[in-house]
């Protein structure tokens, strides 16, 4: 009997939407099956996309990340056992390379004049202070820039979970499987991420003139 | 100088400016630029090593650096050879003088 790539699920209208049957392309994969991967990225891309592009603050950061994310899931699938679902470990992967980039750019940045006395080229790197995520609303875009530079002064975990949240949509019981604690550190993690970005935002505004 | 409220306020909205947010997306054909990668030659940490040395001030400074150690090796052998040539030099000076004050 031939497999469907695709299985159907209802939305909240009960409409039948088509959505690719991850388990079985995954299972694909791991026979080497090329138009299984194509399946995988065409429907993940900007789930990995969209969770780079929030903590890495560059759209071409995230294009680049995004393409490692898919370039790991095919060197890789074969350590996917299926214990969780396959866009945590997606999730996991895209969280663990974004960081890895993130933690480069500060020990570049720490070592930029001892590495330039080698002939690094090391020319000024384009870092936007006032990042606009290409999702937010119109009329929010200046608010949001305020908000997401100040998302980037929180410690990795917050970070992580507040752009989980805020950014992918993703529930607290997914953030708490991608990052391997339980929910309630999930949502103290976000309640101290939001009084830390009150207290900074509170020190912008009041410095502003 | 701004009010407390005003300030409140201005952080409020500034938190609620990623409701309705949409997910950012990928530019078009990101499959056929994600497939040029995959079949590009894998970059070993051999070869970012062998590219680090090719760098002509990194071959020159490795070279300065042979050199001078070299240099110091070398100056290290003839000091040693001076000092090892001392007792024969004082063997030879006894001889003379043991032969200057033999002779009639």
């Amino acid at each position: 009997m031939p497999v469907k790539d695709y299985v159907y699920m209802t939305d909240t209208a009960g409409k039948a939407i088509p959505r690719p049957d991850e388990w079985h392309l995954v299972e694909r994969l791991k026979k080497g099956d090329a138009a299984a991967f194509k399946l995988i990225v065409e429907s993940r891309k900007d789930l990995v996309y969209n969770t780079a592009i929030g903590l890495l603050q560059n759209a071409e950061d995230a294009e680049d990340i995004t393409q490692e994310v898919f370039v790991k899931v095919f060197e890789s699938v074969h350590q996917f056992k299926g214990e969780s679902a396959f866009s945590t470990w997606l999730y996991k992967i895209a969280i663990t390379k974004s960081l890895e980039l993130i933690r480069s750019r500060k020990r570049k940045k720490r070592f930029a004049f001892i590495t330039s006395l080698f002939g690094e080229n090391n020319e000024p790197r384009y870092e936007p202070v006032d990042f606009v995520h290409p999702g937010v609303q119109l009329d929010n875009r200046e608010r949001a820039a305020k908000l997401f530079h100040a998302i980037s002064q929180l410690v990795d975990n917050q970070r992580i979970a507040f752009t989980l949240h805020k950014v992918e949509g993703v529930s607290y019981q997914e953030i708490a499987d991608i990052m391997g604690v339980t929910v309630s550190a999930v949502e103290s993690l976000i309640h101290r991420a939001k009084a830390n970005l009150r207290k900074i935002l509170e020190d912008y505004y009041k410095n502003q003139p | 100088m701004k009010s407390r409220e005003h300030i409140q306020k201005e952080v409020d909205l500034t938190l609620e400016s990623l409701e309705g947010l949409q997910r950012a997306e990928t530019m078009p054909f990101f499959y056929t630029r994600l497939m040029a990668r995959l079949e590009q030659p894998e970059v070993t940490v051999w070869n970012r090593w062998m590219a680090w040395l090719a760098k002509p001030a990194v071959s020159l400074g490795i070279l300065l650096l042979f050199l001078m150690l070299n240099g110091y090796l070398l100056m290290n052998k003839y000091q040693q050879e001076d000092d090892q040539v001392t007792p024969g030099t004082e063997y030879v000076a006894q001889q003379i003088s043991y032969f200057d004050n033999s002779t009639p």
